[in-house]
């Protein structure tokens, strides 16, 4: 470097780069704290703060339901026990429900567990945007695909890139219910009715996408799961349109491995499937709406409560 | 490597530095290596098809410059064949394949195909070092240029990272000297190339990242589209085309301003335009010159007849056209732009008529904003082609538009993604339009730190992850 270089970089260092570092550095911590703080956790059912919780709450007497949309969309608490939380997330699927479930287990509970699960019973990754901010956390770490933790996630304000607007977008939703109802024990419904024909359209899409029961090493480790811990565990499968079975496959093999849950002394698999027909009641093939969320879990409630005798933990 | 990738951010802290930190004589290798780095992110046996067209055409400029007569014109033949014939094989043998087989498929009996498809991928930017080696050999014939007599330097000035894949296509006379010279650490021009930088990145990942969300949803799913919906589309994707294309120029100008290389302006706020004509002469500036300089003018130019100059500008957009890329839409798109310029030509009396009948001409203000308002219409129009993956899409999108259906269905107006999303996009063309406020040179002076943190602040919080690559890459 010639003279000339030096002086301008000496004078860009000064003027430029450490204010402009310093500005970013200051401004970085204090909006991802304060984006931290008052946003996603600020309100409790949001998804990122529902993972918040499940890593660092310890209710004794909390019920916690586990699962996918499927969880946050159908099950009301207070139609089931006043004591439930709705740790729904949406997009997850059987890896992080075990990842789940083994920090769940490594409290000192004695409370029920209500998992609702599909017939499915697929991988799925999860939606990173519910861990981004507790990757650091060694049970998260172990639960996501390394491949989905980017080293940005590591960085204060950098954390949140291209996620921001998700965050807010579902702090907006929670707070002022502009999509869904939500619930404040985690728990979101939707209220949209959806026009016959719409759903028609959705039912003959759903009648042409082949499913079926995955079968793989995590089917036991979840067993294993349940039969470790004492507390009476309630594997659900609530309801879902009738189109899901029209290809799906391998159904013998899920009701199997399934028998053996409900088989283990301290477990109780409560058969849901088909117990809404109604197209009224759903908001797609997939999932229900509120009505078919009320009707669902006041009936889940007589379920449970009946079953609950033959649990032997 | 993506210019909006967090590789390149460390490939960039490390070869700027590098680059002053070298001794003049060998920053060109630096440069080179980290080309070669660059390049070879995306498939690295393809730097064997650009180190042949290389040596070909390294080897052409010095035969060119050395012979007389006939001979001279025999190299450059031989370069123009090398670096067409290259382009040729990559990226439009399937198309012509594809075209065969139709044609032939009239003469055969059954439905096989007769010739059989290449399965490749076309390398990143082929279009782009084609035109700018070609563009060194005719220099050189011309005798506007001196032949290259470093191979290394040569080999730099068509692979020069920040615009080996997606331009400017440069001319040798504007960048290989800079090349010999010696370039300092300029504070004016690190700070200049820096928001260059910031403000690229703020156009890619901020405003064509974000309406590509929503554009690309409504033409996946064209048929439960609304006409709103579509028209909104082809609006948005005006400005995802436009600042994808213009944010990755800004990038490559900016990385190549501070290591003291100036390089061509290839946008000019080119939705100002007031006509077709203009609009071209803002648009993809080093691409427009090139066709200009090496094919429209010795084709005579404008200094010719009436019907031969129609001809000309025929030629040169349907060349644009198939330039872009190996498909009828695009060819479709480049004839389009070449009836625009053609209407334009022939209806000067009629609209100096109508501007005196209306008294338009007048209101200069409401001239030009009418100006640039049909302008931007029509361009808007012929991108639909451009986007559209065949003419059944288009015929589509054409089809829902003239459904005249601007029933209101937020479903669908939202293009499936929401209202958020939504609203997003209409803050980032404001944000793009509040830009426009800035000194076109992006010589912000004492306020290069206050743009520069704004700008990392916007990105951040409304920058879209969605790694999207740049359009023009696939040319």
């Amino acid at each position: 470097m010639n003279n000339s270089s030096i002086s301008n970089f000496k004078l860009f260092s000064i003027k430029w780069l450490f204010p402009f570092l310093l500005a970013v550095l200051l401004i970085g911590i204090g909006f991802d704290y304060l984006f931290t703080e008052f946003i996603i956790l600020k309100n409790p059912t949001l998804e990122v703060a529902k993972v918040h919780t499940i890593l660092t709450g310890d209710k004794a007497e909390e019920i916690p339901i586990y699962g996918s949309s499927r969880a946050a969309d159908h099950y009301i608490c207070d139609s089931i026990n006043s004591n439930c939380f709705n740790y729904g997330i949406r997009g997850i699927g059987k890896d992080i429900l075990v990842g789940l479930l083994k920090i769940e287990l490594a409290k000192k509970r004695e409370s029920l567990i209500i998992i609702n699960v599909d017939y499915t019973f697929h991988n799925s990754g999860g939606d990173i945007n519910a861990f981004i901010p507790w990757v650091s956390y060694p049970e998260i770490k172990g639960m996501i695909e390394e491949k989905q933790i980017k080293n940005s996630y590591f960085i204060p304000f950098f954390r949140y890139f291209g996620t921001y607007e998700n965050y807010v977008k579902d702090y907006l939703n929670v707070k002022n219910n502009f999509t869904t109802l939500s619930d404040p024990k985690g728990g979101h419904y939707e209220s949209r009715k959806v026009p016959p024909k719409h759903f028609a359209d959705l039912v003959a899409k759903r009648k042409e996408i082949s499913t079926r029961f995955a079968k793989d090493s995590l089917n036991q480790i979840f067993y294993a799961l349940i039969k470790s811990t004492k507390r009476p565990v309630f594997v659900v499968f609530s309801p879902i349109h009738a189109s899901f079975f029209e290809k799906f496959m391998h159904k013998e093999a899920a009701d199997v491995y399934f028998k053996t849950i409900h088989d283990l002394p301290n477990a109780h698999v409560i058969q849901m499937s088909n117990f809404v027909t109604a197209d009224s009641l759903f908001f797609d093939t997939s999932h229900l709406n509120y009505e078919g969320a009320k009707v669902f879990s006041r009936a889940l409630r007589d379920s449970i409560n009946s079953h609950i005798h033959e649990i032997k933990p | 490597m993506l210019f909006n990738s967090f590789e390149f951010l460390i490939f960039f802290i490390v070869v700027t530095p590098l680059y002053f930190l070298l001794p003049t004589k060998l920053r060109w290798a630096l440069l080179l290596l980290a080309s070669s780095v660059f390049y070879m992110f995306f498939i690295p046996e393809y730097i064997l098809i650009l180190f042949f067209t290389i040596v070909i055409d390294y080897f052409a400029g010095i035969w060119i410059e050395k012979s007389e007569g006939a001979k001279r014109k025999q190299y450059l033949i031989l370069s123009l064949i090398a670096n067409i014939g290259v382009l040729s094989i990559f990226k439009y043998y399937n198309f012509f394949i594809d075209n065969f087989n139709f044609v032939g498929s009239f003469f055969a009996d059954g439905n096989g195909q007769l010739l059989p498809h290449w399965k490749i991928i076309l390398p990143i930017g082929l279009s782009f070092h084609t035109f700018q080696a070609m563009s060194y050999t005719i220099e050189v014939y011309r005798g506007n240029q001196k032949a290259e007599y470093h191979f290394g330097i040569y080999a730099l000035y068509v692979m020069f990272y920040p615009q080996l894949v997606a331009g400017p296509i440069e001319r040798p006379q504007n960048v290989l000297h800079q090349f010999h010279e010696e370039h300092t650490f300029d504070y004016d021009n690190v700070l200049q190339g820096l928001n260059q930088i910031f403000y690229g990145l703020f156009k890619k990942i901020v405003v064509a990242d974000r309406l590509a969300f929503y554009v690309n949803s409504v033409y996946a799913d064209v048929a439960h589209a609304s006409s709103i919906s579509i028209l909104l589309a082809m609006i948005f994707f005006s400005f995802q085309i436009y600042c994808d294309f213009s944010g990755y120029s800004e990038i490559a100008l900016g990385t190549a301003r501070i290591m003291g290389y100036n390089l061509m302006t290839n946008f000019n706020r080119p939705y100002l335009a007031q006509n077709i004509s203009e609009f071209w002469s803002r648009w993809h500036i080093s691409l427009s010159t090139w066709f200009r300089d090496y094919l429209y003018i010795p084709l005579g130019g404008n200094r010719v007849g009436k019907w031969r100059w129609y001809f000309n500008l025929s030629m040169v957009f349907l060349v644009s056209g198939f330039w872009h890329g190996a498909s009828w839409t695009y060819v479709v798109w480049g004839m389009l732009h070449a009836v625009y310029q053609i209407a334009w030509l022939i209806s000067a009396h009629f609209r100096k008529k109508m501007a005196e009948i209306t008294g338009l001409h007048q209101f200069k203000r409401i001239n030009n904003l009418l100006s640039s308002f049909i302008t931007f219409a029509v361009v808007t129009v012929a991108w639909v082609f451009f986007r559209a993956e065949n003419f059944a899409k288009v015929n589509a999108i054409f089809g829902k538009l003239a459904e005249m259906n601007f029933h209101w269905n937020s479903e669908q107006v939202f293009g499936g993604k929401g209202s958020f999303n939504f609203i997003l996009s209409f803050m980032a063309l404001g944000l793009l339009f509040l830009s426009y406020k800035l000194p076109k040179d992006l010589k912000l002076g004492k306020y290069s730190l206050l743009f520069a943190v704004a700008a990392v602040v916007l990105i951040t919080l409304f920058g879209k992850s969605s790694n999207e690559q740049f359009i023009y890459f696939q040319f």
